[in-house]
């Protein structure tokens, strides 16, 4: 690592990693609150129980799908709706930048889960990053983090020894949107409520439109995200069979065997391949910038007037 | 060694399952409730007052339910194993393509 540099402008810095990261794809990227995280965050899941020196966590946003993959049925969306991949990529790359640019250490931050909690507890909530940088806030689907402008976001947290300044949580929600706020005073609930297959959520809404009470189960909503675990569970169930038969059919199953081939192919679609609530929510799909054409759109738009 | 289980080694009998198993399942962060939003407006109070119904870590329920941590990872990935339904995952196959979700067709 090149020896670290002196008399860094923090502001300067924080310009470059945030440029770094829009120049690399990301849509959106801030700088979280460490104390506010280390305030929120239980022991052990705190951005120095895995970087002790750690001074700045940054946080980055990528696009979702195109408009198009909305549409599809479910059972393809699920192998290819995930693009979490392009924000780990540029993390990866940010970390880099980081410790050649200014000589201090910075780490991707794994997104898994904690080997000694089982498959629900992560090691850090890339989340609640995101939310301290400004980059998402928490909406009535389970938490999931929503964006003004861009919609529904995958994102990717870097860690680093660099002091950098943060910037805070969004000053307004997004969510409800108006016409989920009309739908919940017609019918009691919005659209993620209603479509969820696995009724996995309800909540309240207050007299001004925003969020009262959000109510989310996730191990019902885990049955359909989080293929992995389905794993053992017919393992248990196939050496538990009462018969040869009932074994065979059980193993041999076509959605069995698609886990299989899952493994096999390392396809992602083992995790989060439930897009139900998402597909309904007139925020995740039709905010301004949701849409990749029409950020191309306004890309050049942006670009033909920096020219005049 | 014969017969020594993964019970044995977390202190954990059948009993035990039963009697906290569903407690510690719905006091961990599997059933969520958030009042207003408290984490984007940095109301600490109110996270504090809301940490439970977010989900307690398995070393806050240990405390609250005088068990040892090891004990209640155990027996909340347990309980979290056993009522996994491997069945609700078919749902997705009907759905997408202009299709929603309708209860009444699951009947």
């Amino acid at each position: 690592m090149p020896k670290r540099k002196r008399d860094i402008d923090p502001e300067e810095a924080k310009k470059k990693v945030l440029e770094y990261c829009l120049r690399k794809g990301a849509l959106a990227a801030g700088v979280a609150d460490l104390d506010a995280i280390n305030r929120i965050a239980p022991a052990g899941h705190r951005p120095n129980d895995m970087m002790p020196r750690v001074k700045s966590v940054i946080s980055l946003g990528v696009g979702g799908q195109t408009q198009g993959a909305w549409t599809v049925p479910a059972k393809a969306m699920a192998f290819f709706g995930s693009t979490e991949g392009r924000a780990y990529t540029i993390a990866y790359g940010l970390s880099f930048f980081i410790e050649r640019t200014f000589g201090e250490r910075a780490i991707y931050t794994p997104p898994d889960i904690d080997p000694e909690l089982g498959p629900r507890v992560p090691l850090q909530s890339l989340k609640l990053h995101a939310e301290m940088a400004g980059i998402g806030a928490r909406s009535l689907a389970g938490d999931i983090l929503l964006h003004p402008e861009y919609g529904y976001m995958y994102f990717a947290s870097v860690f680093t020894e660099l002091e950098l300044p943060p910037d805070g949580p969004m000053r307004e929600n997004p969510c409800p949107a108006p016409s989920c706020v009309s739908m919940y005073r017609s019918i009691g609930r919005t659209p993620c409520m209603k479509f969820c297959p696995v009724q996995c959520l309800s909540g309240t809404i207050d007299e001004d439109g925003n969020q009262a009470e959000m109510n989310y189960d996730m191990a019902a909503c885990a049955e359909m995200t989080q293929q992995y675990e389905t794993i053992s569970s017919v393992m248990n169930e196939v050496m538990s069979a009462a018969s040869a038969e009932e074994r065979e059919s059980l193993l041999h199953k076509p959605e069995h065997k698609t886990l299989w081939y899952k493994m096999s192919v390392g396809s992602g679609g083992l995790l989060a391949q439930c897009f139900e609530c998402m597909r309904v929510c007139p925020i995740a799909t039709q905010a301004p910038l949701a849409d990749p054409i029409r950020r191309l759109e306004a890309a050049e738009d942006a670009a033909e007037e920096a020219a005049e | 060694m014969a017969g020594y289980t993964l019970y044995d080694q977390a202190g954990v009998t059948e009993d035990m399952v039963e009697e906290f198993g569903e407690r510690i399942f719905r006091m961990s962060h599997n059933i969520q409730t958030r009042i207003g939003d408290p984490y984007r407006m940095k109301d600490w109070d109110e996270v504090d007052a809301q940490r439970e119904g977010m989900g307690l870590t398995d070393g806050e329920i240990a405390v609250k339910l005088d068990l040892e941590v090891e004990q209640v990872t155990f027996i909340r990935t347990l309980f979290e194993s056993r009522r996994f339904r491997t069945g609700h995952y078919k749902r997705l196959y009907k759905l997408g393509g202009g299709k929603r979700y309708r209860p009444e067709r699951e009947n």
